[in-house]
């Protein structure tokens, strides 16, 4: 009789487990107007004043919003500053739209923005958007809707920086209340609100019913983790999500075909480029470095390879940033044996160049983040074995590249000698200038200079080209740093992504902003 | 991670002495000792929250889903193995331990993704990943419930086959006792040991090594929270998933001990 109960609640506890999940169901149970997006990666934090990546900024685009943004020409435009005017070189005044509201209740003025900046430029919080606000040095309340932003000096890009998605305006009172909590449980002015985050599982949005922008068509918007491409992919198919972005080269022809989704490739505002170690054995020769750019034909490999998911990039930034010059490559294999010979290297018995005994064999460290990443670095493997050059690649995990880069950048510090040869690196062109493209990889110990090259004029340049300078100064200035990085090549500039995107065919309104970001106030759900 | 791109020196050896990474490692060791009797097991490097945050709702979807995983593999292994045991070298017994070879045999993923083709994808009867509501659990808890039901049945059906060899069985017969009780009271009963012993087996090892399921899922369960923090080099939360993983093992196999016990009269705990 006892061993018959035991049995009995053993199997009572296997079933509550199992039915535990019709109690789950009920309580997540989603709204049928919410628009339901795929992510890769969930954000660890969604507050930008204490996340050091990007994952978050999918999700904080719909809860924060900025002063002012671009257009979809990439021009300024005022957005919860209703009009800004930059009055003297490091002065910029903004008056605010009265009448908003964070999701909290809190009002947003002029002693909320500041309070917001005050927190950002904080140096004990982390967070990315302080590495792109070092210009700031503070905010100055006027009277309640009017505030002046000052920087430290005179800086070109400063109002481009502001309109930079890591600068939506966070709700800071409520912050300082709620400490830690506030980066699970964030609010803002934006078009949607918080709502829950089911960790790991999905974060919930609800559209924001006092939106000065006006209420929203959808009822909301939940992010839902998926990290596995092909999990998206169907997840889009099955009609469980509306939304997908990251698609796999190998879904595209699918979702093409498939007559309920539509699908959008578009080239993304980013860069790859190979950052060359000039402290590097082989490479610390310019002859060796300019070989590499003619040694092979990029634009031809890249144009195969990659079909539609990158074009090849002719500079240093992305075509149509402010400040960027066209600098490209001619493929001339002659002139590349020209300048390795003249170097003393000599082809021994493999067909390998080879100099003191030493073959000039050089790794490519790559995350392999992008569409056909890798296929491209084994066609250029294959490329550079047959006109003389050993190429190795390096593979490591995606998320460990910028990890390796600040490791790289700070031995500068420690007088220690990276180990790499070239390694891959991506880049945004959110400001729509090239002063993130350049400033921060290449200036004497910029934040993300792994090369260990250093040069003053190049250095001079920047600060021309970021001061407050009359722009064809500055533009300039730009071009010609872009020409001393192209003689002297701490970087070899390799090709643009596109960004493929699949929604299902209700969705409507809804694409990606030339600067790199969504935005979702528009955002219609049609059945 | 912690103190952002633009970190001084002296902020991350600060970070480094909060976090008490400058001590040896045995003292960092003995640390993390004294906060997890207290039941703090750290916070996590990129959230900035407690592990418990994290683990908690990924504990729950794992419980979820090994439930479901363990009810389908003893319907579906259970039965088998007693079916295939009834007539050993039959053309039915060929037929299940055939099904038993190809469900032992499939790769576990691609077993998920032809049944989200197929259910969620063609028929549309289940959702093809998350964990929403109750109808989320069915297709995960099918692919990972098929593959160890296979083991279950031929554990069963080997164990029983074996017990059924035995003189005490023939006795049974003997002395007139109905076939029916033979089989399920005396026969079912004493190979039931090695089934308990392989499926608390099975469930240990489905705690933490789900993460290709959860993976074609996305399901959110300790598996691939564990896999993420792993990647984003979130040493706390790694720790505090393991530590969790690791008790939960321990209670298990204490509960299938205790199992043994019950099942057996000659095991007894002193």
């Amino acid at each position: 009789m006892i061993k018959k109960g035991l049995v009995s609640v053993l199997l009572a506890v296997l079933l509550l487990s199992t039915v535990h999940v019709f109690a789950a169901g009920q309580r997540e149970a989603v709204v049928d107007r919410t628009v339901k997006i795929a992510l890769s990666v969930e954000p660890g934090a969604l507050d930008l004043h204490a996340d050091t990546t990007t994952a978050s900024l999918d999700v904080a685009q719909a809860i924060y919003e900025n002063l002012i943004r671009f257009d979809e020409d990439m021009n300024l435009v005022p957005w919860l500053a209703r009009e800004w005017e930059q009055l003297d070189e490091v002065t910029y005044r903004f008056w605010l739209r009265e009448g908003i509201q964070f999701h909290s209740g809190n009002p947003f003025n002029a002693e909320a923005v500041k309070m917001h900046i005050d927190r950002m430029i904080d140096p004990d919080n982390p967070g990315l958007a302080k590495a792109y606000m070092g210009w700031m040095k503070e905010a100055v309340v006027l009277d309640e809707y009017t505030i002046d932003i000052i920087a430290e000096s005179p800086y070109g890009p400063a109002t481009a920086f502001l309109a930079l998605p890591f600068n939506g305006i966070h709700d800071a009172k409520l912050a300082l209340e709620m400490g830690d909590r506030y980066a699970i449980e964030p609010s803002g002015t934006g078009p949607f609100a918080f709502q829950n985050w089911s960790r790991g599982s999905h974060i919930d949005l609800v559209a924001n019913q006092d939106y000065w922008g006006g209420v929203p068509a959808v009822d909301g918007i939940q992010f839902r983790i998926i990290p596995e491409a092909g999990t998206r992919t169907m997840s889009l198919q099955a009609g469980d999500v509306h939304i997908t972005t990251q698609l796999p080269p190998e879904a595209i022809p699918t979702l093409d075909a498939d007559p309920s989704v539509n699908l959008i490739i578009e080239a993304e505002p980013r860069y790859i480029r190979w950052q060359v170690n000039v402290s590097h054995p082989f490479l610390s020769d310019l002859n060796v470095r300019r070989a590499l750019t003619h040694a092979i034909d990029y634009v031809m490999i890249i144009d195969a390879i990659l079909e539609e998911y990158g074009r090849p990039l002719h500079g240093y930034g992305v075509p149509g940033q402010i400040g960027f010059l066209e600098l490209p490559y001619t493929y001339d294999p002659a002139e590349a044996d020209r300048l390795l010979r003249e170097s003393g290297w000599r082809k021994n018995a493999r067909g390998i160049y080879e100099k003191n005994g030493e073959e000039l064999q050089l790794d490519i460290i790559t995350g392999n983040k992008m569409a056909r990443e890798l296929e491209l670095f084994e066609a250029m493997q294959s490329e550079f074995r047959a006109f003389g050059i050993d190429i190795g690649i390096d593979l490591i995990e995606g998320a460990q590249i910028y990890p390796e880069i600040v490791r790289y950048m700070q031995m500068l510090y420690t007088d220690d000698t990276p180990d790499f040869a070239l390694l891959t690196m991506d880049g945004g062109a959110r400001t729509g200038e090239m002063n993130v493209a350049l400033e921060n990889a290449f200036r004497s110990y910029g934040i993300r200079n792994c090369t260990t090259w250093k040069n003053e004029e190049f250095d001079r340049l920047m600060d021309i080209a970021i001061s407050g300078a009359p722009e064809a100064e500055r533009i300039a200035a730009y071009h010609e740093s872009q020409i001393i990085l192209h003689e002297e090549l701490p970087a070899i500039h390799l090709w643009q992504p596109s960004w493929a995107i699949a929604t299902a065919v209700g969705i409507s309104n809804f694409s990606l902003h030339p600067a790199g970001v969504w935005y979702y106030e528009a955002i219609e759900l049609n059945r | 991670m912690l103190a952002g791109e633009q970190a001084t020196m002296e902020m991350q050896q600060q970070i480094r002495q909060n976090l008490g990474l400058d001590q040896p490692a045995y003292m960092q060791y003995f640390l993390y000792l004294q906060r997890l009797l207290r039941g703090d097991l750290g916070t996590s490097y990129r959230s900035r929250q407690p592990v418990t945050y994290h683990m908690l709702p990924a504990y729950r979807a794992t419980l979820v889903f090994i439930g479901a995983s363990v009810l389908i593999m003893l319907v579906i292994g259970l039965p088998a193995g007693i079916l295939s045991a009834t007539r050993p070298h039959s053309k039915l017994d060929n037929l299940v331990m055939a099904g038993v070879l190809l469900g032992l045999s499939a790769p576990i993923f691609w077993v998920g993704i032809i049944l989200v083709y197929i259910f969620a994808l063609q028929l549309r009867l289940f959702p093809s990943s998350g964990f929403f509501t109750w109808h989320s659990v069915i297709l995960p808890a099918l692919t990972l419930g098929l593959q160890y039901g296979a083991i279950i049945a031929r554990v069963t059906r080997t164990s029983m086959l074996e017990v059924l060899s035995n003189d005490y069985i023939r006795t049974a017969y003997a002395k007139g006792v109905a076939h029916r009780n033979v089989f399920y009271r005396h026969a079912l009963k004493n190979a039931a040991i090695p089934i308990i012993t392989t499926a608390g087996l099975q469930i240990g090892s489905m705690l933490g090594g789900t993460i290709l399921i959860e993976k074609v899922f996305a399901w959110p369960g300790v598996g691939r929270m564990l896999v993420n923090a792993i990647t984003e080099r979130d040493a706390p939360i790694v720790q505090g998933g393991i530590v969790i993983i690791a008790l939960s093992v321990v209670v298990l196999n204490i509960l299938v001990d205790w199992m043994y016990a019950f099942l057996n009269p000659k095991v007894r705990f002193k």
